[in-house]
């Protein structure tokens, strides 16, 4: 019987390590001043540059001083307040970049429009192109990002969290869903002597008669019971479940499982004290990346062919009945008289056919550059 | 000669080419990242050349994103401008404005750098400030966790205390589970009894309130202004009334869970900010200021001015004509 060795030396982990460790030993054993071979390390373990020293310095200083005076103070004025006291806090991100794209749009219509080098025609134009590409685009960023978020949190957020933690996607799903069921369970116990929840919960009682597929889902989950007492929504709780409960989410999931002895310590990465953050900030690059697509790719390209139709039909094909009804009117007149004066109307409608050429060309070069170019 | 058996002495764990280098744990294969190693495994449990640098740099850089929201935006600006938006522009149709496209695609990728550099600049500094601040706020967010870990386990104290304390339900770990700071709840299981056998023994009170008085009392001295403002830089009494409220001597009275967990939010606003009312503005003034020269002297692109157009010349020399005929016949019969 033959046995084949089919493994390649090349690919070959042991061939390799016990090929480097043979040639160290060699290398060792055959040589009689190692200790003078031997490299040795004398100095002291490299520390930071002392030339940055006083940019880091300054930078601290810097830094200090926007925190104290100008940070704090901002979060802890009345728009904070206001903010923090907010339910739709959560996606504060989504509206700042609308907020910040509202005041430039808005400089730049006013900049269009104060123009004095360009034509009346062509503001319009550019300001409508700027108007609609500002409201198309918050539409759809906003529109993307609700309809996107369940699919992120289940697909990208929760496959990460399992990569960090050594488990799958779906054994986080499962242990967020266990985690779900006993916080819920743990709220229900402690306040179910509480007036608001009795009144709740009688609501929700009279409300599973007429949902049949719920009650026989409770019936054959009890332990989910309390779960679905707090989050279903419902249209006699408009829809948003126990306003006073709050289901913790993969982020609160994470921090506490995080501390927890029930990580696959084999699998799991390192640095695990700041899964909650890097969760938090995965959420936010989810907003960053759909606004910033959506303002300066997805929405002009999107809008630019609409705002150049609107622009055609209702500013360009005005002013060309305008302009027939004045070269008409010119024409009149000519034939009252015999004179050169006919070539000239013909002339007149050239220069109009040419002004129109000029303006879509135009119009391109400046829609391209400043709002595929410029515009946020 | 017949050949029975193929067997591969070495590689006795299948390769398999992982899909994105996340997942590939495996020991015995080769590390194909010839400048980590030389061509062959050193020993790394963790995962290979690259997926290694991307495993520790992505966590990195997810914490990143809570505080520089703005570089992060005109980083994917930047990629955007690099990459989809100059071939949008090149791909569209029409032979003519050539010229016009490469401008416009040149305009796309300086506006990009130009926003990203400034971004990077003015930002950066605010993003670090933030995160002075986020540390100050995980101090007070710390000890906020370590008094609602000792209400967890008064709480259970309570409910025990109402069923009559029974002893197989005395464990330690069952008192203390789902609970962080296991030994600040140590230290306060303490005041009540010993441990023993990880149990707590010869209890010295059965009272449910004093159980509730005790967790109280932690909070009012551990949560009191001067407390929570210890150990940061930056928190003031202002900043922890908008979540929290005291007494008139300053202890502590109640939390605003809602509001608590939202401070992250406002901290992203307040960062945010400056860039949305401000620098925005700016970025956009520099960038149209700045392009132009940028497209001529380091792209080498001009804009195109617009063509002599001969018709045109005609007509003023038309019109001239017959302004010297008009003259001439105003000259010669007088003005009317």
């Amino acid at each position: 019987m033959l046995t084949l060795n089919t493994s390649y030396p090349a690919n070959n982990y042991n061939f390799y390590r016990n090929k480097f460790n043979a040639d160290n030993v060699y290398k060792n054993n055959n040589n009689s001043n190692n200790a003078a071979n031997t490299p040795a390390f004398t100095g002291l373990f490299p520390k930071d540059s002392k030339f940055l020293e006083p940019f880091k310095r300054g930078m601290g200083k810097v830094t200090d001083g926007i925190a104290h005076y100008f940070l704090e103070p901002l979060m802890s004025s009345k728009a904070g307040k206001w903010l923090d006291n907010r339910e739709d806090a959560g996606h504060i991100v989504d509206h700042m970049q609308t907020l910040g794209s509202c005041v430039v749009t808005g400089m730049y219509m006013t900049q269009t429009l104060r123009n004095k080098e360009m034509d009346s025609d062509r503001k319009k134009t550019l300001a409508i192109n700027q108007g609609l590409t500002l409201v198309v685009s918050n539409i759809i960023a906003h529109v993307f990002s609700r309809k996107l978020e369940n699919q992120w949190d289940k697909n990208i957020s929760m496959k990460y969290a399992g990569w960090r933690l050594g488990f799958t996607k779906q054994e986080v799903a499962e242990k967020l869903k266990q985690y779900q069921i006993k916080d819920a369970k743990s709220y229900y116990n402690r306040h179910q002597d509480y007036d608001a929840l009795k009144q709740y919960k009688a609501q929700f009682d009279e409300y599973l008669k007429t949902d049949t597929k719920l009650a026989e889902y409770i019936k054959a989950h009890p332990e989910e019971e309390a779960l679905k007492i707090l989050t279903t929504k419902a249209k006699f709780n408009k829809n948003k479940g126990y306003k006073n409960y709050k289901l913790p989410n993969l982020v609160a999931y994470v921090e506490k499982e995080v501390n927890s002895a029930d990580i696959n310590l084999e699998k799991a990465g390192k640095n695990l004290g700041n899964l909650g953050k890097e969760l938090k900030g995965l959420n936010i690059f989810k907003s960053l990346l759909i606004f910033t697509s959506v303002f300066r790719f997805i929405g002009p390209v999107a809008v630019t062919p609409v705002a150049s139709w609107i622009a055609d039909k209702f500013i360009h094909q005005s002013k060309g009945e305008k302009q027939t009804a004045a070269t008409d009117k010119a024409d009149n007149k000519a034939a009252d008289k015999t004179t050169d004066k006919e070539p000239a109307a013909v002339k007149n409608d050239d220069k109009t056919q040419q002004v129109e050429d000029n303006d879509i060309a135009a119009f391109s070069r400046p829609v391209m550059a400043k709002f595929l170019g410029g515009q946020k | 000669m017949k050949v029975d058996n193929i067997t591969d002495y070495h590689s006795l764990v299948p390769l398999y080419k992982p899909k994105n280098g996340l997942e590939s744990k495996k020991e015995g294969q080769l590390c194909e990242d010839k400048s980590v190693n030389r061509g062959y495994y050193s020993g790394s449990s963790v995962s290979f050349g690259s997926a290694a640098k991307l495993s520790s740099k992505l966590p990195k850089f997810l914490i990143g994103c809570n505080h520089q929201q703005t570089i992060i935006q005109n980083l994917i600006a930047l990629g955007l401008a690099l990459g989809p938006r100059p071939l949008a522009i090149l791909s569209l149709p029409g032979k003519k404005n050539k010229e016009d496209k490469i401008y416009a695609s040149g305009h796309s990728i300086a506006s990009g750098l130009i926003g990203f550099m400034f971004s990077c600049i003015v930002t950066y500094p605010i993003g670090l400030a933030s995160q002075k601040i986020g540390k100050d706020f995980a101090i007070v967010s710390n000890k906020i966790n370590k008094r609602d870990d000792i209400k967890l386990a008064a709480r259970r104290l309570e409910d025990l205390a109402k069923k009559g304390m029974p002893e197989d339900k005395m464990s330690i770990q069952s008192l203390a589970e789902d609970t962080v700071n296991k030994d600040e709840v140590m230290n306060f299981l303490k005041q009540f009894g010993e441990e023993k056998d990880g149990k707590l023994v010869n209890l010295k009170t059965k009272d449910a309130q004093a159980f509730e008085k005790a967790y109280k009392e932690y909070g009012k001295t551990h949560l009191s202004l001067e407390n929570l403002k210890e150990g940061t830089k930056f928190i003031k009494d202002k900043f922890l009334k908008m979540f929290m409220e005291f007494n008139e001597d300053g202890t502590f009275k109640a939390l605003n869970r809602k509001r608590f967990h939202n401070i992250d939010h406002v901290m992203s606003a307040a960062v945010m900010a400056p860039d949305t009312f401000v620098f925005g503005i700016l970025k956009s003034m520099l960038t149209i200021a700045l392009i132009p020269p940028i497209l001529k002297y380091v792209f080498g692109v001009e804009k195109n001015k617009p063509a002599q157009k001969p018709a045109q010349t005609q007509q003023p020399a038309q019109v001239k004509a017959d302004d010297k005929k008009d003259n001439e016949v105003k000259t010669e019969g007088g003005t009317k």
